[in-house]
């Protein structure tokens, strides 16, 4: 089963996957930085911060 | 009492929101998906929280009844003083009939504030992750709407994610400030917006993969706010910081930021 990131550490991603869906995020958000887009560009961040959130204290665990 | 289930559908339900674009939807597939993974024991179905929380039961839901509800999230927001935060008016909650958006309002800051109202059994951190959707959709979907259309609900629900935001304070600070800095911008408070997100990115360690995100978030932020120099300062300052294999995107965020420059400047000339 893939593995996804949160507070519950039995389903997160691999380490690789969410670098890279969270660096898809960050592009895309760059590329409609300009304030005609802020609302839009603004889920974005939100989004790749939530996929990550927490998954790196299983990294510095030495669990992920 | 409520017990959490970690089921292997709720969970691929889970990944599925947070792979996919967010759109309108995402609050009723968080509080039907936060519906689905509670259970009680049938004593407990005749209780307040648990009729509140169950979809079939809240158009039928008494204004008088969620008072109780309200009440506490009333009591435990006097703690936390943040500015342009209306109190919540538990006098004119549930005036207007009940559309779906403050049927949705109303469940959302019962779930966002659960542990406050029943205890929590079993996977309460996977409750925790599925309220964080559950506080995305609040901020980017309903809280908007609600405001615009003046509804007392919009308070209720305000103060419930200003709970939820600052209750994550204790086991994770930088997400926290984080949650804080999106309250901040809903509200339109730019100066507390920027030092919530500082505040985030500085307890967020280069090893942490939302180094880049919180980043991110400050320099692009900056710009908004027309502080260029500073923005400058810090892409420089993240340039030394970050990681080798940072230093890639770190790059293209530089590029990133001029070429916005290059083009805002044009757009006023």
């Amino acid at each position: 089963m893939t593995k996804l990131g949160g507070n519950d550490p039995s389903h997160d991603l691999s380490t690789k996957s969410k670098d890279k869906e969270e660096k898809k995020l960050r592009q895309e958000a760059r590329r409609l930085l300009g304030r005609q887009h802020a609302k839009e560009r603004g889920k974005k961040p939100n989004r790749a911060n939530e996929i990550s959130r927490q998954k790196s204290k299983r990294v510095h665990q030495g669990t992920d | 009492m409520v017990t959490v289930h970690a089921k292997a559908d709720s969970i691929a339900a889970y990944q599925a929101l947070l792979t996919s674009d967010w759109t309108k939807s995402l609050t009723q597939k968080v509080l039907a998906l936060l519906w689905k993974i509670l259970s009680t024991d049938a004593s407990a179905e005749t209780s307040l929280i648990w009729q509140l929380l169950n979809p079939s039961n809240a158009k039928g839901f008494s204004a008088e009844q969620f008072r109780a509800i309200s009440s506490r999230i009333q009591d435990g927001t006097r703690f936390i003083r943040l500015a342009n935060v209306p109190p919540v008016d538990i006098g004119r909650l549930g005036e207007k009939r009940n559309s779906l958006l403050l049927i949705q309002a109303r469940q959302l800051a019962a779930y966002l504030t659960l542990q406050a109202h029943t205890q929590v059994l079993d996977r309460a951190d996977f409750l925790l992750d599925v309220q964080a959707l559950g506080f995305q959709a609040a901020i980017h979907f309903v809280l908007p709407e609600l405001r615009e259309r003046n509804e007392p609900e919009y308070s209720l629900l305000l103060n419930a994610a200003i709970l939820f935001a600052v209750g994550n304070s204790a086991n994770d600070f930088a997400h926290s400030s984080y949650m804080l800095a999106m309250i901040h911008g809903h509200l339109g408070d730019q100066e507390q917006r920027l030092r919530s997100l500082l505040a985030s990115f500085r307890c967020t360690s280069p090893e942490d993969h939302s180094y880049l995100t919180k980043a991110q978030e400050v320099w692009t932020e900056l710009l908004e706010q027309d502080k260029r120099a500073e923005a400058e300062d810090f892409l420089l300052d993240l340039n030394r910081s970050s990681l080798p294999s940072h230093q890639e995107e770190v790059r293209e965020m530089v590029v990133d930021a001029f070429k916005f420059i290059l083009r805002d400047s044009a757009d006023n000339n």
